[in-house]
């Protein structure tokens, strides 16, 4: 998807990234936040626990807890950091990286 | 200092920890959110190194077990190991790559506190109910203020929806009002559309749960493009119905969803060519899209992520 956007077919199209559970961004590797409250906490929760194949899958880097709260207690970290009860960070890549 | 952690071995789970220091008991009680019951022992001002077989537990389903030692100067070693491997000897401790144990700045609190207790047994909805997560996370901000008490914590705890902290140290004030300056707040036109590429079942919620759950509460235009059936992780056909799911818990449906499978996932290496390039420009050709999501971390072992 990168090399998609790199190859500028679609300079229209804002790109953002969004990060997978394994990685915590710093503080510039992140432009955009989206905070939210406890009720989407609770839907994300729930929607998490649908993938009920995978509720047992351990981490491959030894992170002992389960996928989902290793998720939540993320955006509650960045939740902490921007005043809202949970946040999830997003990365604008045209703005930063063209 | 005592440390004891005891497991429900019915449950495999840690179901308490004490720990005695100065002539104070600190009972911990935690479900499986190991994590969080990291974050409670972390604060505390430990002093001697304490180390005990008894302190290990694990999930029954693949026996795994979580062994922790806590050295002179509070450094916190975690590791997750197989019951034989650790008892063979042949595993060795390493520091849990977490922001909260890496971080030197990291508050602790001090040694006023004088009981922390959760509940002793937690299911999901207590998860919600009790709100430990953010409970541990209350617990690290009061902590670098040092009048704070761990009555606020359980202040804190019952109201724990709408509750503020009491007393926050300006540090952390001036770092949280210097971050907020840099950031914009995500947000989009009723004629947006957006992609969410997902490379497996479950990232898109995961990683972006709260943009998908705002656009459908808030009627925006959104579709999720999973690239891959996820079969490297379970059945196809399951991964596929648990997104459904999932995505209909948020409020969606099948027409937010679209399946399809780059063609190196089909591949052996995995390999990215010029095909799957091809490939998700149609889709983007086809949905036209203003804005498109997509999941990417560099360090991810998973290289599907990448």
């Amino acid at each position: 998807m990168l090399d998609l956007y790199k190859s500028k077919k679609f300079p229209d199209i804002k790109f953002y990234f969004y990060y997978s559970v394994w990685y915590w961004p710093k503080e510039d590797e992140y432009s955009h936040i989206l905070p939210y409250k406890y009720e989407t906490y609770k839907m994300k929760i729930y929607a998490m626990l649908e993938h009920k194949s995978q509720l047992a899958n351990k981490f491959m880097e030894g992170d002992p807890r389960p996928f989902y709260q290793r998720a939540t207690t993320r955006d509650g970290h960045y939740g902490q950091i921007h005043y809202s009860d949970f946040c999830e960070v997003y990365y604008l890549i045209n703005t930063h990286n063209s | 200092m005592d440390i004891q952690a005891n497991s429900q071995k019915d449950l495999n789970l840690f179901k308490k920890i004490i720990v005695k220091k100065d002539g104070l008991t600190y009972e911990i009680s935690a479900d499986r959110k190991i994590s969080d019951l990291l974050n409670l022992i972390l604060p505390l001002n430990i002093q001697k190194e304490s180390f005990n077989e008894n302190s290990t537990s694990g999930l029954k389903s693949n026996k795994q077990n979580f062994v922790f030692q806590i050295s002179q100067n509070n450094d916190i070693k975690i590791k997750s190991v197989f019951k034989e491997e650790y008892l063979s000897g042949k595993s060795e401790l390493e520091e849990l790559k977490h922001p909260f144990f890496s971080n030197n700045s990291n508050p602790k609190l001090n040694s006023s506190a004088k009981l922390i207790k959760i509940t002793d047994e937690m299911n999901i909805d207590d998860y919600f109910t009790n709100n430990v997560t953010k409970a541990c996370f209350k617990i690290h901000d009061c902590g670098n203020s040092e009048n704070t008490k761990i009555d606020d914590i359980k202040e804190i705890k019952k109201d724990s929806n709408e509750a503020s902290i009491k007393e926050i140290s300006n540090s952390i004030l001036k770092t949280k009002l210097l971050n907020e300056k840099n950031k914009q707040t995500l947000s989009f036109e009723n004629t947006d559309k957006i992609l969410v590429f997902s490379p497996h079942p479950d990232d898109e919620i995961l990683g972006a749960c709260g943009l998908i759950y705002k656009c459908f509460t808030e009627s925006y235009n959104i579709k999720v493009v999973y690239m891959t059936s996820g079969k490297g992780g379970g059945q196809a056909e399951t991964r596929k119905n648990e997104a459904i799911a999932g995505i209909n818990k948020l409020g969606g449906s099948e027409n937010n969803m679209i399946f399809t499978n780059m063609p190196f996932y089909e591949k052996k290496d995995r390999e990215i060519t010029e095909d799957d390039i091809i490939h998700a420009t149609k889709i983007i050709e086809e949905e036209k899209p203003t804005s498109i999501f997509i999941c990417s971390d560099i360090f991810d072992p998973n290289g599907t992520h990448r």
